[in-house]
């Protein structure tokens, strides 16, 4: 490992200095290599990278993790992981999806992929991926605290249709797959959706923190999630929104026991962006279906015992089983968001822009004040006109150019030949020695890509000459 | 007892402490990268914690942490450039003591007070663990809610200058936070059409923005003669003495005079590190925040705040160090993680088979581990103290690297490292962004640290802010619990107490 990244240096300065000597010769090398097309037979050759929507030490993530580590045994590359979190989901799908079809880039899709575009807020559907294989599905399940006069799902019904509006449950965003689970079944039970107040929260974790210091009175979450919390006694669970008893949570009373014929569930899988050519995801899920199905081990254990071990339910159905099971998820959740019930309630509670109009008045408020103590335009003591140079002006445009021109070409030339290229010019023109300036590029770049890109694992772009 | 020995026993084996040596070094470097956060270090090491045992893993985990906070130190010193979130409190603070040639006095004390600090977290964690996650487990909404505005009015306030233009830009910054899918509302605001623009802002790109890329701007813009190595070389008189300690003294030597002088205020920014740290969700950042402002109003000569106060220094990061240990509290109690480094290490626990909640201190297997990661934090505390000393003595070369050398390297860096922290060109458009705003700032005097927390802390405040109209749309439910109304009885009166003092010294006037 260690000689191979050495001569790879070694290639890379002798490359980066033909760079700054002749350049018409590289602009031949590069239109040559464009024209040779990466083989799909070496594949993988290079660092994997995995996008998961969800934030880090959540049941996605934990997921996504783990199979990062067996997919690294088993295709014998770097595979890493990448939290593109935030905007429900919307981040992380778009980006694991709409990634360029290569292979190198897996995405980790979640139920939200099937909910988004009922929402309208992405285009995004099942059909923009290839599934791979699904993994996790867990159950929601109804967690109370451990003092609440609920026992079962019975009472909190009945105490629902007396009391609509006075409890308040929480446990993701709203709109989100919990929020869905718990409204769905008070639609079930012929209750209005909102009779039961859901207050937007991050994540099963705040949520279930928010129940115990008695914020709210319900939590709606998978069971493993709340595992902790659950075993210790802290939290009681009223039902499991599956027909089946769960394995590992024997005791938990179903709905259908309870006489509600209601089940819904989060699930995870990994995918990847439609239009990857067929001997990779052949390739991908091969390599899949020996992890989930234990033949693969890592120190002793298995993939499913690691994940058991973690709480975490799986259900691994492959390709077209995956498929299959995403379209009809996709018309299950399509007919849940969009029915009446649910319509209606995306337009309640403080507005979205309640918040920045605030910020807005608050700040024109502070304006105005330091309008009235004629502050505004006060300017800071060590920043004045009298030391501003036209060589600084200058100077200034030329890094203002420089990390335009970076956003500009380094995905098509590798981060090694735009950024060499760019340090050396600034380096130049500020005053260093032409020789000085190589000597600084030739040490600095190859080492920043070694440092960033090898040891720090992040995908620095590499362009048509593959650095 | 008995599990006392034992973790004590694991820890000293020679394979355990090469992990933590190297997880240590491995630390220091991260954290001396801007861009490279404490979490994403850990985040990379998830993947070797598979191969090593419980033990070890829990322990590289905890020395990489406690590394990492101490040397985003080193780059804020030198080159204003926070290499973590947690130093953005001190930037200005440790950035004019390098201007003034004192950049490895201010290290050595941020150095000393880290590990200070560090240790006190320790102490309470393995003294008050299961006590204090109890009454940090009764916040709720409300009480969050007030904590933010209490994080967000000390940026505003402690920042120098003007407080109206410290206001002003944590209005800028709050700004920025609304931008992206709304949380709570699931509601795309000010994205103009860029899906980027969904996920908001990223603060890390926004932060090397404001501070790195304005920095370089500014020094461009004025072409300015290297005065900091000029007042370098005068600081660095040639001595004859070959002995170690001239290679110590510019280090440690005004730091232990520093820390006895000033024992209270480190034992009050530890304790409010660890209290700050043991609150889900508010990590070192807010913890170094807030000491900070504490720091300020009790201080004798609060007008060198800001412009290159050590006393400063010491207190923000024994605060942030100190918040680390904090936050393994309700880790390890409870299941919740204190800040997102404990995130991780939960799920690192689940996989190895060890459920975070009250009975691993029961199970004696899993307390072993527990007395092991008390241990770990205080070797790791220790081991700062000299491979902290090489980081800085080898960091303070940086600075006499000519400008026009310096520059397009940290540029180099600045690109790098926002592109990094999501492997996204967006953000590096953010930082480009960001850094002509900090720039523009800079001019006007306005302060960029608030602007910095109001773009973290921002949507947990608005979170916060309609959750709890969602309970409740009147805004006395914010004052119905007792904490949650000495909390915010506590904010108003800050905001309100320079507004009413001048009225209250007219009333004086007129009586007397």
């Amino acid at each position: 490992m260690e000689s191979i990244s050495g001569t790879e240096l070694m290639n890379q300065n002798a490359l980066t200095y033909t760079t700054l000597r002749f350049r018409p010769l590289l602009l031949c090398l590069i239109l040559f290599s464009g024209c040779a097309s990466e083989s799909v037979e070496d594949y993988p050759d290079r660092p994997i990278t995995i996008i998961c929507p969800w934030s880090v030490g959540g049941a996605t993530d934990r997921t996504s993790r783990q199979v990062a580590v067996f997919l690294e045994q088993e295709l014998g590359v770097p595979v890493n992981v990448i939290n593109a979190t935030g905007g429900r989901g919307v981040t992380g799908h778009s980006r694991g999806l709409n990634a360029r079809p290569d292979g190198y880039t897996l995405a980790v899709i979640t139920g939200e992929l099937n909910m988004l575009h009922w929402q309208d807020l992405t285009s995004l559907t099942y059909q923009d991926a290839i599934p791979i294989i699904s993994l996790v599905d867990g159950a929601a399940a109804v967690f109370v605290k451990d003092n609440s006069p609920f026992q079962n799902m019975q009472e909190l019904q009945d105490y629902v249709k007396q009391n609509p509006g006075k409890l308040t449950a929480t446990g993701t965003a709203s709109g989100g797959i919990w929020h869905l689970a718990l409204a769905g079944w008070l639609d079930f039970s012929g209750l209005n959706a909102e009779d039961i107040k859901w207050i937007p929260m991050n994540g099963a974790g705040p949520s279930l923190q928010e129940l115990a210091s008695g914020g709210v009175d319900l939590v709606c979450c998978s069971l493993p999630e709340a595992k902790t919390l659950f075993e210790s006694g802290q939290v009681r669970c009223l039902g499991v929104m599956t027909e089946e008893p769960l394995p590992e949570f024997k005791d938990v009373p179903t709905f259908k026991s309870q006489g509600m014929d209601w089940s819904i569930s989060g699930w995870n899988g990994l995918a990847l962006p439609v239009d990857t050519p067929q001997p990779i995801v052949e390739k991908i899920s091969n390599a899949m279906k020996k992890i989930t199905s234990g033949e693969a081990t890592l120190q002793g254990k298995t993939f499913p015992e690691l994940m058991t071990a973690a709480g975490l339910s799986t259900r691994y159905r492959a390709d077209e089983e995956f498929a299959g099971f995403l379209k009809s998820n996709d018309q299950t959740l399509g007919k849940l968001l969009t029915s009446d019930a649910f319509q209606q309630m995306s337009s309640r509670g403080t507005g979205p822009l309640v918040f920045p109009a605030m910020l807005a008045f608050a700040s024109c408020v502070i304006l105005v004040c330091l309008a009235v103590q004629k502050k505004v335009h006060a300017l800071a003591p060590d920043v004045s006109s009298e030391t501003v140079t036209s060589q600084g002006i200058v100077n200034t445009i030329l890094v203002l150019l420089g990390i335009v021109a970076y956003l500009l070409f380094a995905e098509k030339l590798g981060f090694i030949l735009t950024a060499g290229t760019i340090l050396f010019l600034l380096l130049w023109k500020f005053g260093t020695r032409w020789w000085m300036s190589a000597l600084i590029v030739l040490c600095f770049i190859p080492g920043i890509y070694t440092l960033f890109a090898q040891l720090l694992r992040v995908p620095l772009p590499r362009g048509l000459l593959g650095w | 007892m008995e599990s006392f020995i034992t973790a004590l026993q694991n820890l000293a084996s020679p394979e355990v402490l090469l992990v933590i040596f190297l997880s240590a070094v491995y630390g220091l470097f991260v954290g001396s990268i801007p861009g490279l956060t404490a979490t994403m270090a850990v985040a990379l090491l998830i993947p070797l914690t598979f191969y090593l045992d419980n033990l070890t893993a829990i322990a590289a985990i905890v020395t990489l942490e406690a590394c990492s906070i101490f040397a985003g130190d080193i780059p804020t010193t030198l080159v204003r450039i926070p290499g973590t979130p947690s130093s953005a409190a001190y930037t200005d603070d440790a950035y004019s003591l390098t201007r003034q040639g004192l950049h490895e006095t201010s290290l050595g004390v941020s150095l000393i007070f880290s590990v200070a600090g560090g240790l006190f977290g320790a102490l309470v964690l393995i003294l008050a663990a299961p006590l204090l996650a109890k009454i940090a487990f009764q916040f709720t909404t409300y009480e969050y809610f007030w904590l933010y505005v209490l994080g967000l009015s000390c940026a505003a306030i402690v920042s120098t200058g003007s407080r109206l233009k410290g206001a002003l830009a944590l209005m800028i910054g709050l700004m920025f936070a609304t931008v992206g899918l709304s949380e709570v509302h699931s509601v795309p605001r000010f994205t103009f059409g860029f899906d980027e623009l969904f996920t908001g802002i990223n603060f890390i790109p926004a932060m090397i923005g404001l501070f790195g890329l304005s920095e370089v701007f500014r020094n461009c813009l004025t072409s300015k003669t290297d005065e900091v190595a000029e007042k370098l070389e005068s600081a660095h008189i040639k001595e004859d003495d070959h002995s170690l300690w001239k290679h110590l003294k510019p280090v440690f030597g005004g730091v232990l005079p520093q820390l006895w002088k000033r024992k209270f205020s480190w034992f009050r920014s530890s304790c409010i590190g660890s209290t700050i740290g043991m609150i889900p969700g508010a990590g070192a950042d807010i913890a170094a925040w807030i000491s900070y402002a504490v720091s300020k109003k009790f201080s004798k000569t609060p007008e060198e705040y800001g412009k290159g106060s050590l006393d400063a220094v010491g207190d923000a990061t024994s605060a942030n160090n100190s918040a680390l240990a904090g936050a393994w509290i309700p880790a390890l109690v409870l299941g919740i993680p204190g800040d997102s480094v404990t995130a991780i290490v939960i799920g690192v626990l689940l996989m190895k088979n060890i459920t975070p909640g009250p009975a691993i201190f029961e199970n004696p297997d899993q307390l072993v581990l527990v007395h092991g990661i008390y241990l770990t934090f205080i070797v790791a505390n220790l081991l700062l103290i000299p491979l902290g000393f090489l980081a800085i003595r080898s960091g303070a070369q940086l600075v006499r690297v000519p400008r026009r050398i310096l520059m397009p390297l940290i540029l180099m860096f600045c690109v790098v490292g926002s592109y990094s922290i999501n492997g996204s060109y967006f953000d590096v458009w953010v930082m480009l962004g960001m850094g002509i705003l900090g720039f523009f700032l800079e001019v006007f005097a306005i302060p960029l640290g608030p602007v910095v927390l109001g773009i973290i802390l921002g949507s947990q405040l608005e979170q916060s802010f309609v959750q709890n109209l969602t309970k409740d749309d009147s805004f006395l439910s914010f004052f119905n619990r007792p904490i949650s109304a000495g909390l915010g009885i506590f904010c108003i009166a800050l905001w309100l107490y320079p507004l009413l003092m001048p009225l209250l010294r007219k009333k004086e006037q007129v009586a007397s």
